[in-house]
């Protein structure tokens, strides 16, 4: 993805919330981070929040409070931006702007497109989650480069 | 998460039931592993 491109999506992202209240915004691409599949771009996006720069510790309650005030914002994202952006983490900011602790954060995901109804999902489709390490990752990586899957 | 059908439930389930692995997550992994070991 071009640099104007994504200077362009992080700054529709930073114009859904109010002044200050994003305080980075890193655009990913296949390679910056092992969730993001060949072909895709994801972002990962850190909130400020109340008490950070008192250097308290960021909880689940600072990612529940931000998504509950922007909700309105997030429901924009989720339809407005390019589905080409295959999901955005939003993280709190760490007091030293090093990273937050993992889990710490609240995703939106299948973006520009309206949320699955349950008629969309074929009964017959039984749900499995797994976690992959390295290796694992880069022979499904390495299907999707050779065009035999679409995605992990 | 990926959703699987009934056939490739069976197969990772099988994998379970013949003590290979303990759930179907790990299947996944193992079965993963074989295609690395064995490409086409």
């Amino acid at each position: 993805m071009e640099n104007a491109v994504t200077e362009r999506i992080e700054q529709q992202v930073r114009s859904a919330f109010p002044d200050g209240a994003i305080a980075r915004v890193q655009v990913l691409q296949y390679g910056d981070d092992p969730e993001v599949e060949p072909g895709q771009t994801a972002m990962r996006v850190f909130f400020d929040w109340p008490g950070r720069s008192d250097g308290n510790k960021a909880d689940p309650k600072t990612v529940h409070a931000f998504v509950v005030a922007n909700g309105a914002a997030l429901d924009v994202l989720r339809d407005e931006l390019p589905r080409s952006i295959r999901w955005v983490e939003f993280r709190p900011e760490s007091p030293a702007g090093a990273a937050s602790p993992h889990g710490l954060s609240y995703r939106i995901t299948d973006l520009g497109q309206q949320a699955a109804t349950q008629d969309d999902v074929p009964e017959d489709l039984t749900p499995v989650m797994t976690r992959l390490g390295p290796a694992d990752l880069a022979t499904l990586d390495s299907l999707i480069t050779a065009g035999i899957v679409n995605s992990r | 998460m990926t959703r699987l059908g009934p056939a490739d439930l069976a197969t990772l389930d099988s994998l379970i039931t013949a003590g290979i692995v303990n759930s179907r997550a790990e299947g996944v992994r193992w079965a993963i592993g074989r295609l690395r070991e064995h490409p086409a």
